[in-house]
Order: C-alpha cells, then sequence, then structure tokens
C-alpha cells in the first residue's frame, strides 16, 4: 500500500473521529450507570463523527480497489485474446462510477447550500456539514474515476470485501 | 405509478449494476436513481440524502466499536490467550488441533461481531501448527473457516446490528436468538471432524497436567470475562448493543494495555486506521444500500412481489423453505452484509405477512448469510484462510464441503422446528 | 379556477394508522375535492420519506413538497420554534389552540419563510405527561433522584435537572429496555405514545403534569409553494384547516381513551396539584430567562400578555 502523505492525514482524521465516537459514547455510559445523568450532545456529535469518517474512509479505499464488487462475471474476460472486451467493461466501469457520483455530487451540493441556513438542535453547528461530506467525497471519487477512464486503467480484481 | 415496472426496474438495474463489476455502493446508487425515475420521485438531492441517511444511525455505531474490540482483542493478545487454553486443554486428543479449532472459535464468537477478523485470527496461529503436525491441510482449513463463521452468529454480531437497523428489528433481540444456533454449529463441527478424523492418520498426543491447563485458562481469566460482560449486560438491559460495543472495545483496551501489558500507545494509532478503514468499507455500502431501500419502500416492492407469490404466503414453512434455497443461492455470489442490505428488506415483510417471526427469520437469513461466506465463487472467508495458509483456493473449498453439508442440515432442521431458536429467546428476554 | 394536475409528496413520521395517518388522510381527501380531484396528495407515512430534519431538507431543496412533523425538530432552523418547547406554557388545551391558531401562532409560522419553508397550520401532538416506576410524584420534591429519560435537547434537559430529577437524554428507540432494566426511572411522553409504546408494562405510576404541549406543524416546501397559483394555495389552506380541526378533535379523543386504557391497565394515576405546578414553575425561571432570550424578548412579552389575557377572561 502506498503512503502519501494525503493517505497519512485521511488515515489521522479517521482515527481521530473513532476515538472521539466511542470516548463520547462511553462517556455517556459512565455517565448514565456512574452518576444518573449524561451528555445530550453526545449522540449527535458521534453520528456526525461517524459519517464522515465512512465518508473519508470510502474516499480513501476506492484508489486501492478497496470496495466491495462483484467482479466474478468479468473474470471470463481476463483470458488472453479478449484484451478489446476487458477495457471496454473497464470504461464502462469507470463511466458508470463517474455518473453515480454526479449524481449524488449536484444532489449534495444543493443540501449543502440549503443546510447552511440551519444548525443542529443539540450542538449547533450547520446542517451541511451532513451532506457536506458525500459532496467532497462523490466529487473526489467522481475526479478519480474519470482520470481512470480516460486512462483506461484496468480495475482490480485482487481485492474482494476485506471485512464481514 | 407502475409498482410491477418498479420491480423490474430493481431487479434488472440491480443485475446490471452489480454484474458489470462496478463497487456495489455505486451499482446501488444507481439502482436507486432508476427506480427514482420510474416511481416519479427523481431528484438528486433525495439520492445525497439517503446516502448520508444510510450512515446518519446511533446504532449502527456498534458496528465500528465491535471491529475496534476485535482489532484490540487480536492486538493485545486476547484471542492469543484463548487459543493457547483450549489447546492446554483438549489439544493432546487425537485430531485435538481440530477440537482446539472449533472450541476458540466459539469462545472468540462470544467477543468477537466479524468472521473475517475471526477466521484470520484462528488462521494465523492455528494453521502453521497443524500443518507442522502433519495435518490434511484442505480439511484443516476447511474446518477453520467453518468455525470463522460462527462469529456472526453467536453474539455480539455485526452482521444482526446490520440486519437489526436495516429492518428495525430489535438488535438485542436477534443477539439472543443466535446463541443456541451458534452452539449448534459447534456441536455439528465437533461431529463432523470426528467422522473426518476416521480417515486421518494423527496420533494422540500426551495430556498437559491440570496444573498447566489451569495457568493457561488463569491467563485467559481476563478474555473469558468479555463474554460474560457483553451477553449479561445485554442480556440484563444494563447495555444497548452500541453501548456494549464501546464497552467491549474499552475494556479489550484495558486488558490489552495494563493487564496482558502488548500494547503501546503507538499501537493504538494502527488499530484504530485499520478499524475505521474497516468500517468504513462496510458502512459506505450501508450508505448506498439506503438509496436503493428508501426507493424500495417507496414502491412497496415487498407487497408487489407477495402479490406474485401468490398462496405460497399461507404456508410459512414452505415460504421460509423456498427464502432460504434462494439466500443458498444468493450466498454463492454475494457477501453477506450485501445480501442483508439488498435482501432483508424486500423478504423480512413478506415473511411477517406469512406470520414468520421476524427475530427467528433475522437470525435464519444471517445464518444463511454466513453460510454463503464459505461457499464458491464468491466466500470471503475462504479467501481469507487461503490467503493465511498460502493454499490454492480450491483446496480450501473441497476441505470445507464435511461442514458445509453440516451445516445445510442445521439449517434445514431449523426450517422444521422454529422453535429450537424462538423458544431459548422467550425464555431469555 | 386556475388548478393544475400536481402531486403532492406528504412525509409523516407515525404510521397509518396513527392520528398522524388518520389525519393525513382527510388532508388527501380534502385537497382531492377542493381541487375537483386535479390536485393529489400521496400521504407516505412510517419514516419511509426519512426522519423529520431529513424532509425538512428536502423540502427547503425542493425535492419533496409537503409533510408534517415536530416543531422542536425545526429550532435549528427557526430559533423562534424553541417557543413551543418552553414548559408550562400552557394550561389548558383551548389555550394552546388560542395561541396557536392566533397572531403569535402565525408570527412564529411566518418566520418559517425566509427559510424556505410555508407552516399551513399547526396539529396537536399533545400534553406531555410524566410516568415512572418508583413514586407516584405529587410534589415538587418527588421529583428529586427520579432517573428521568429526556429527549437529546438541551431545554429539556436542563429543565428536568432544574426540577431535581436525574435527567438522561436517551434515543427513543432505546427506551423501552433502559425502562424494563431499570437503567431509568420514568420518562415523559403524550398518553398515546405511553399506550401505543407499552409503557404500563414496565411503568407503574403516571402523573399528569402537562408539563409542555407538544404541537405539530403541516409544512411545504416554498419552493414549490411560489410555483402555485393563488386558486392552489386556497385549496391547501383550507384543506389544511379542515384536517387540523380533526386532526385536534381526534387526538384528544384518543389521548382520553388512552388515559383511560392505562388506568384499565393497572397504571396509577395522580393529578399534580395546581399549587406544584407553580411551584415547579418558579424553579423553572432561569431556564424560562433562556428560552425567552433566544427566541426574542418581544415575541416573548407578546405571548406572556396574550396568555395572560386569555386567562383573565375566565
Ligand atoms: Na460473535
Ligand atoms: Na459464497
Amino acid at each position: 500500500m502506498k503512503n502519501s502523505s494525503l493517505q497519512r492525514w485521511t488515515n489521522h482524521l479517521m482515527a481521530a473521529c473513532l476515538a472521539v465516537m466511542a470516548i463520547a459514547v462511553f462517556t455517556n455510559v459512565v455517565l448514565r450507570y456512574g452518576f444518573g445523568s449524561g451528555v445530550a450532545a453526545s449522540e449527535e456529535l458521534s453520528r456526525l463523527l461517524f459519517v464522515w469518517m465512512v465518508f473519508i474512509g470510502a474516499t480513501g479505499a476506492y484508489p486501492m480497489g478497496e470496495h466491495m464488487a462483484f467482479t466474478s462475471l468479468l473474470q471470463p474476460l481476463l483470458k488472453p485474446g479478449r484484451e478489446v472486451a476487458l477495457k471496454g467493461a473497464t470504461r464502462l466501469i469507470h463511466a458508470l462510477v463517474v455518473l453515480s457520483c454526479a449524481l449524488v455530487g449536484w444532489g449534495a451540493w444543493q443540501q449543502v447550500v440549503v443546510g447552511l441556513d440551519s444548525v443542529s438542535v443539540v450542538l449547533g453547528y450547520p446542517q451541511a456539514l451532513l451532506p457536506l461530506p458525500a459532496l467532497l467525497s462523490s466529487a473526489a471519487i467522481g475526479a478519480m474515476a474519470l482520470v481512470q477512464f480516460i486512462q483506461g486503467k484496468a480495475i482490480d480484481f485482487g481485492h474482494g470485501a476485506e471485512v464481514e | 405509478m407502475n409498482q410491477g415496472l418498479t420491480a423490474v426496474v430493481f431487479v434488472v438495474g440491480m443485475l446490471l449494476f452489480m454484474g458489470v463489476g462496478m463497487p456495489m455502493a455505486f451499482a446501488l446508487v444507481l439502482t436507486g436513481a432508476s427506480m427514482a425515475w420510474v416511481l416519479d420521485f427523481w431528484d438528486t438531492q433525495l439520492l445525497a440524502q439517503n446516502l448520508v441517511a444510510g450512515v446518519d444511525s446511533f446504532p449502527l455505531l456498534a458496528v465500528p466499536f465491535f471491529i475496534l474490540a476485535g482489532e484490540l482483542m487480536n492486538s493485545g493478545g486476547i484471542s492469543r490467550r484463548i487459543i493457547v487454553m483450549a489447546q492446554a486443554w483438549v489439544g493432546h486428543i487425537r485430531g485435538g488441533l481440530g477440537f482446539v479449532t472449533i472450541g476458540a472459535a466459539i469462545l472468540m464468537a462470544s467477543m468477537s461481531g466479524s468472521a473475517l477478523a475471526d477466521t484470520a485470527a484462528l488462521a494465523t496461529i492455528l494453521l502453521p501448527m497443524m500443518r507442522a503436525h502433519g495435518y490434511p491441510m484442505g480439511t484443516s482449513a476447511g474446518l477453520i473457516a467453518s468455525g470463522g463463521i460462527i462469529a456472526p452468529i453467536i453474539p455480539p454480531s455485526m452482521p444482526f446490528v446490520i440486519y437489526g437497523v436495516t429492518t428495525n428489528t430489535s438488535i438485542s433481540a436477534l443477539f439472543l436468538s443466535g446463541i443456541v444456533p451458534g452452539l449448534m454449529m459447534g456441536a455439528g463441527l465437533i461431529v463432523a471432524w470426528k467422522l473426518q478424523l476416521r480417515k486421518m492418520d494423527l496420533p494422540a498426543g500426551i495430556p498437559l497436567p491440570l496444573s498447566t491447563k489451569l495457568r493457561e485458562t488463569g491467563k485467559a481469566f481476563w478474555a473469558l470475562l468479555m463474554p460474560i460482560i457483553i451477553i449479561g449486560g445485554m442480556k440484563t438491559g444494563v447495555f444497548t448493543p452500541t453501548e456494549a460495543a464501546v464497552v467491549a472495545a474499552f475494556y479489550a483496551l484495558v486488558i490489552a494495555f495494563f493487564v496482558h501489558r502488548e500494547m503501546q500507545l503507538t499501537d493504538l494509532h494502527g488499530v484504530l486506521v485499520r478499524a475505521a478503514k474497516t468500517t468504513a468499507v462496510v458502512m459506505f455500502l450501508c450508505a448506498g444500500a439506503q438509496v436503493a431501500s428508501y426507493m424500495i419502500t417507496l414502491a412497496d416492492l415487498p407487497g408487489t412481489i407477495s402479490g406474485w407469490l401468490g398462496s405460497l404466503i399461507e404456508h410459512p414453512k414452505l415460504l421460509m423453505a423456498v427464502m432460504m434455497v434462494a439466500l443458498v443461492l444468493i450466498g454463492t455470489a454475494l457477501d453477506l452484509t450485501p445480501t442483508i442490505l439488498i435482501f432483508a428488506p424486500v423478504m423480512l415483510p413478506i415473511a411477517v405477512k406469512a406470520g414468520i417471526d421476524p427475530v427467528y427469520f433475522g437470525l435464519m437469513f444471517v445464518l444463511n448469510g454466513a453460510i454463503g461466506l464459505i461457499t464458491p465463487p464468491v466466500g470471503t472467508v475462504l479467501n481469507v484462510v487461503a490467503g493465511v495458509g498460502r493454499m490454492r483456493l480450491d483446496e480450501v473449498i473441497k476441505g470445507v464441503n464435511p461442514y458445509l453439508i453440516t451445516y445445510c442440515l442445521i439449517l434445514t432442521l431449523l426450517v422444521i422446528f422454529p422453535q429450537i431458536v424462538t423458544l431459548p429467546v422467550a425464555w431469555m428476554r | 379556477q386556475d388548478i393544475k394536475p400536481r402531486l403532492i409528496r406528504f412525509g409523516y413520521g407515525l404510521n397509518e394508522q396513527s392520528n398522524q395517518g388518520r389525519a393525513a388522510k382527510v388532508l388527501a381527501e380534502e385537497i382531492e375535492k377542493l381541487s375537483g380531484g386535479k390536485m393529489k396528495l400521496r400521504a407516505i407515512g412510517a419514516a419511509a420519506l426519512g426522519s423529520d430534519v431529513q424532509m425538512q431538507q428536502a423540502l427547503i431543496g425542493g425535492a419533496q413538497e409537503m409533510m408534517v412533523g415536530s416543531t422542536a425538530t425545526l429550532v435549528g432552523i427557526t430559533k423562534e420554534m424553541a417557543l413551543w418547547d418552553t414548559p408550562f406554557l400552557f394550561n389548558t388545551a383551548a389555550e394552546a389552540d388560542a395561541v396557536l391558531d392566533g397572531p403569535i401562532g402565525d408570527k412564529v409560522r411566518a418566520k418559517l419563510e425566509e427559510k424556505g419553508l410555508v407552516g399551513l397550520v399547526y396539529w396537536e401532538n399533545g400534553f406531555r405527561n410524566l410516568t415512572n416506576s418508583k413514586r407516584a410524584v405529587n410534589k415538587l420534591e418527588d421529583m428529586d433522584g427520579i432517573k428521568l429519560r429526556v429527549m437529546q435537547n438541551t431545554v429539556y434537559l436542563d429543565s428536568f435537572k432544574s426540577l431535581g430529577a436525574n435527567a438522561v437524554p436517551l434515543p427513543f428507540s432505546e427506551l423501552f429496555s433502559a425502562l424494563e432494566t431499570k437503567a431509568v426511572d420514568g420518562q415523559e411522553n403524550p398518553y398515546n405514545t405511553i399506550l401505543s409504546s407499552k409503557f404500563y408494562e414496565i411503568q407503574k405510576f403516571l402523573t399528569v403534569t402537562n408539563h409542555v404541549y407538544s404541537p405539530w406543524i403541516v409544512l411545504v416546501s416554498k419552493k414549490w409553494w411560489d410555483g402555485l397559483s393563488k386558486d392552489e394555495k386556497a385549496v391547501l389552506t383550507t384543506a389544511a384547516k379542515t384536517s387540523r380541526d380533526f386532526e385536534r378533535k381526534d387526538t384528544r379523543a384518543e389521548a382520553a381513551q388512552a388515559l383511560e386504557d392505562l388506568k384499565a391497565k393497572g397504571m396509577q394515576v395522580n393529578v399534580l396539584p395546581a399549587a406544584e405546578t407553580d411551584r415547579m414553575r418558579d424553579k423553572l425561571t432561569s431556564i424560562n430567562a433562556g428560552i425567552a432570550a433566544n427566541v426574542g424578548m418581544d415575541l416573548w412579552h407578546e405571548t406572556q400578555a396574550a396568555l395572560q389575557k386569555l386567562r383573565a377572561k375566565k
């Protein structure tokens, strides 16, 4: 796995999100059983961080080919003599990813604009912070997929699901 | 609005977008978008909103916390102590490492919620030992893979969390429903391994003295306390599943740092990053699935399909059998998480309409999907074992067969006698 | 009449069989009738269109036409909505009706427009009341040390702390099991919710506190609204009023029945004496000052004046 400085930063961010989430939820457990009280913001904060962590992670996973995909039907194309078909299929995948990122990105952009004008109930953070990771992530993945489409980069069959 | 057409768009879209090999999360987004178009619900804002809403859920937080707990268990020496303890007790029996595998798999299943993490830990430690002692590798690897998929059945369980959130079923009840079937899986493996042993030429070892057995058990004491905290805490309702997960993570952290002293502060960053990455990939799929399932609900797809099923609805057991066969077939090609995310929202309402208990259905669904993790061509747990053991995939696939048959028998048994699941749940709640 | 064929997607959180669902049906019928069958409202319940917050953002963005939801979740959009969160604001449903349907309710509704929403009418969720498993609450001091689940909302949390309870924020989804296992001792909700969530199975004492009145509000996407003709707007406004009148009558009948059912199920019901209500209200002075500052002093004084006028009439 290559370890660019961008990669390092996304790793730091994700680790920080997860650590704060865990501490926020754990604190409320302790407060409830130990002291009969709790922090109202805990749930809202941990949910927001969770959303960010997932989208950051999903963006970082894309260039590594770590997203789950069903590639069994493409296996026959790996045989010699079928390079053209394989290239076509690969281009199709990249194009479809670009399409879905464009749709999501356009929708997320509108929701970010809408969300600038309202705040969350407990913490008072701008509602735009919820659709924002979807916007950034679809922009980044869409751009990567577009480059891959132009380059005709072959997709990676090596990675399946890494967890279950 | 044409509901039949929407159903067709769903099926065709799914097959098309996933079939060409797109990352599934994006395939689900495009399927949802196509359905929105047909449903007269077209607006890209809804796609973006639901993508976020798919992960903006407090109960889902149990997933990263259980993954974190699992990472800490493996890094903090908890998993290893469990295996060493199991070995001290049953390692000397003929074919003992097989029994060690089964025992450790059950114990670890009661602490971890992920089949892949458990399988990786089991395979890393036990496969080299089995190889060194001359065990036939195919069937040994098959046993490890089969033991690994007990993890999502015995609580805690990530797939149960995802199923519960996706279908609005009580996660605590799902957890409790897994205990008996999980133990049955363990018992089934013991029988199957014994049958396999007859074909093997393995020597028996010398039993270790009781003092050694007790010493190894003592070393695993803190690890063994973990399931008692998780299951006990949830059964008495002291914790919700999300809280149980975070408590498990902190417990594993304390054990790893202060009791076993096998981790340092610098290791923590790596553990957090691994857990976060693993979570992100699974949860991004949840995000994409929410786009599709939003449209599934709006189109009342389950209603349409149960209309197609006709009088099958009136025969719950037959319907159950049909759905189980369908799931076995789906499971050959699809992983557990996508199976839950795509098919549970469609199938559960049909099952409920036929009068099938939603918790029982959830257990059967996840059990079936977990078995799919060890069926070719797409069997992620098989890949893990083959990868860790540096073996050819088809050797593992062959080795897994006897246990696969055992599991299918258990599945059939549970279809015929749902009481095996429902009675203990009713008693425990 | 200038009415075009229109499909209105109307989302709500409860299921079809609830008071929300019944009123949504009335609204749909009324719109269809008044528009001569041209405008069709498709009511989608059980939060299938998302949570209140998700639907609000969809309305503002123009991705959905209408919804009904809690005013508490609108506070992040229009801070004046926090007025309805004030504890012990209304003594009776009649007071609530008069204020919500009068100039003050209109003023708060109108504030939504600058944020891209149009508020048509207020429906009723109901007065919230207290249940717990420890003791009947007959006086302020009885609140002491009760571990009480409250919504994840700072006003509620601080209010109940001021009254002496150990207020614990908890998602509603986890409430039943928390009560069952005594992780928390009590909760507060309208009768209908207490009954439908089967809290009577695990809570012995129900105290009629009427400590806060929760309205619902019927919202329209302003983006969509601005494209409607005058006649179409009139159809929606009239239909919404009809649905409101039906909904309040229906909800009140249901609540009265729910209280009887709760008694029949064995809950021990007591009414908090008026003198104790006053003592509790005194305890909440600083909370009220906070709300007043938040919604604006003018609006706050206007509300208090209107209430005094209403109370003097009697
Ligand atoms: Na488990
Ligand atoms: Na499979």
